[in-house]
């Protein structure tokens, strides 16, 4: 049986790079413009920034867009557009909430929604608390994980499927969601060296 | 008919030379029989006074005299020409011995005037000690205030008198300054040898420089010149939260003092990294090399930008790092090595797309170096499927490595078309080395 067994080293014919830098996120930076996160968990290296954009979220299956006139939501590579005046969002699954209208988005299939459902509380497949100091992460099974976080977060999207950005204290963090492995770690702006 | 002299004297020179005293900002002048006023015994008083050309010829200065007992010129007269308009300022101190009226001749070129003052009976005042008193005999008391602190002056008055001392007032004037306790209201009787403690607390501004405040208790007046300067920072202790950094963390650093701060400091926190190459990576959470720091009075713990701990990435680069904490005072530094090291994974995912093997590899490499990468392919019951498939990848990483502008990081990603059933592939085994060590990646299964 092993003998009809033929493996091709073929890196590098592979398609695809074999070499890169790993991504790790994607964030809106503090003057708003979309920013590739890359490197390990606590050494981080904000890449060049992309487009100016209102709010962003990317949970690693629909990567949300808020800017000037529209909102767009991406899933497997098709893209959903709504016109929107808004200015600020929030995006939690596959729901988006725009305040200033109080409309609620839901995105079905390849179109944006109006929905008056109650919009999931989760992020990256998760539901994360802030209390008494702490950061809850209710992993997908259930299982609950607990770090030390002083201050209430003032915003959490987002920003890979086992990532999340936070903002606290004004200080942009990125929030490991792995299972067994959460960990929160400051991200900072992109280097002036 | 003395009068009349002293008049003819000033003629000549009142077409050219006019002295005044000073007095706040007000100039008046001086007449030929001029009357300071009283000072009090033990006490001191300096009368300021200004020579002005008030020609339009230059006009030589070559005498400036004060005679009589307990009068004195402040500093000594050296001649000189006023130009027109042009002034000259000196002082006369006057120290009476005892109560009584004092005259002195004030002696202005050809110009002259009597000067008149009485001695009449005041307190003494003291410094207390804490074990003893010390006399004040100056008119006037300078001090130093470290900026943001508080001084307070242990001043004592005391009757030295056989008979009651009358002090029709005590008060304090000057920003900043306050006495400790409140003294006596309105006109107060010191008995013969009593004492009445009038500590004088001088709360410093905000900013660097003088401040003046007068003690008046009865005819006793007494300046105090508080300079203000600032207090340079010691420079703080560097505290790592982990004895033993390594690459790939963030470091959380303290800046403690032995000693809490007197008053406000700051000062800046450097990280200075040498490596074979360079790491874009080390930097503080604002992108940069430096943070500033600062310690508020009383603190021993430093705050940046308000938070406890200032955080470092160590990037992924060996090399040396040494944090500098800089203050006014010195440097205090402090080094972490971080040796060449095999390659460390990070992560490690290996999966099937159809009838190819992928693998994932996610890692870094502190001496961008990697040399070798051998798989070795087991089935689902543990066997080896097959010998070690090698690749030496050593100048696709440097390549990589050239280009990169993320440090000693890399993602590796390998796929390996199967031939035949790619399902009875179950797992495999990856070994990375570079020239410090081989890593071993521990088994991965395919799903």
């Amino acid at each position: 049986m092993t003998a009809r067994l033929f493996l091709i080293f073929s890196a590098v014919l592979s398609a695809q790079p074999a070499l890169d830098a790993p991504p790790i996120a994607r964030v809106l930076d503090r003057e708003g413009a979309l920013t590739p996160i890359h490197g390990l968990a606590g050494n981080f290296i904000p890449g060049e920034p992309g487009p100016a954009l209102l709010a962003y979220s990317n949970d690693g299956v629909i990567e949300w867009r808020l800017e000037p006139g529209r909102l767009t939501a991406t899933q497997a590579g098709q893209t959903a557009v709504f016109s929107t005046t808004a200015t600020r969002a929030v995006f939690r699954g596959d729901s988006a909430v725009l305040p200033e209208s109080n409309e609620s988005l839901r995105l079905v299939g390849d179109s944006l929604l109006n929905s008056s459902d109650e919009p999931t509380t989760q992020l990256a497949g998760r539901l994360i608390e802030w209390r008494d100091g702490k950061l809850h992460i209710f992993q997908a099974d259930g299982s609950e994980e607990i770090i030390a976080c002083l201050h209430e977060p003032e915003a959490m999207t987002a920003a890979a499927a086992h990532w999340a950005h936070l903002t606290i204290g004004g200080q942009a963090h990125l929030l490991r969601l792995t299972a067994g492995r959460v960990e929160l770690f400051v991200l900072p702006h992109r280097s002036r060296q | 008919m003395k009068f009349g002299l002293l008049l003819w004297a000033a003629l000549p020179l009142a077409a050219q030379l006019q002295v005044f005293t000073v007095q706040d900002t007000a100039l008046v002048p001086v007449a030929a029989s001029f009357n300071l006023g009283t000072v009090s015994v033990r006490d001191s008083a300096e009368y300021r006074f200004r020579a002005v050309n008030t020609g339009t010829a230059p006009l030589p200065l070559q005498t400036v005299a004060v005679g009589g007992s307990g009068f004195a010129l402040t500093l000594p007269f050296v001649p000189l020409t006023l130009a027109p308009a042009q002034s000259y300022d000196f002082s006369v101190r006057f120290t009476p011995a005892s109560e009584g009226s004092y005259s002195a001749t004030l002696t202005v070129n050809s110009f002259s005037s009597f000067l008149r003052v009485s001695a009449i009976p005041g307190p003494v005042l003291y410094l207390d000690n804490g074990d003893g008193l010390t006399e004040i005999s100056v008119a006037s008391l300078r001090v130093n205030v470290a900026l943001g602190t508080t001084l307070t002056v242990p001043l004592v008055a005391a009757n030295p008198y056989t008979a009651p001392l009358l002090l029709p007032e005590i008060s304090l004037s000057g920003n900043g300054f306050t006495f400790s306790a409140p003294p006596p209201g309105g006109a107060t009787t010191l008995e013969p040898g009593q004492r009445i403690p009038l500590p004088v607390r001088i709360a410093a501004p905000a900013a660097e420089g003088e401040v003046v405040g007068v003690v008046t208790v009865g005819p006793r007046r007494l300046i105090l010149i508080a300079s203000i300067f600032r207090q340079p920072l010691p420079v703080p202790r560097i505290v790592l939260n982990n004895a033993a950094p390594q690459n790939s963390q963030q470091l959380r650093i303290r800046l403690q003092l032995a000693e809490p701060a007197i008053a406000p400091g700051s000062g800046t926190l450097r990280a200075v990294f040498t490596g074979a190459q360079t790491d874009p990576a080390i930097v503080f959470p604002d992108g940069s090399r430096e943070v500033k720091f600062n310690f508020a009075p009383g603190n021993t713990e430093a705050t940046f930008d308000g938070a406890p701990e200032a955080i470092l990435q160590t990037g992924t680069t060996a090399g040396t790092l040494r944090l500098e904490a800089v203050t006014d005072s010195g440097t205090n530094t402090e080094t972490v090595r971080f040796d060449p090291r095999p390659v460390v994974i990070e992560e490690a995912v290996a999966r099937r797309n159809g009838s190819t093997l992928e693998i994932d590899l996610t890692g870094f490499d502190n001496t961008r170096g990697v040399g070798s990468l051998n798989f070795r392919f087991f089935d689902r019951s543990g066997s080896a499927i097959g010998g070690v498939i090698s690749a030496a990848p050593a100048e696709q990483f440097k390549n990589y490595f050239d280009q990169s502008a993320v440090g000693g990081v890399f993602r590796l990603r390998a796929a390996f078309p199967v031939t035949g059933d790619a399902t009875i592939v179950g797992s495999v085994l990856i070994e990375v080395a570079n020239s410090i060590g081989r890593t071993d990646v521990p088994r991965l299964n395919f799903p």
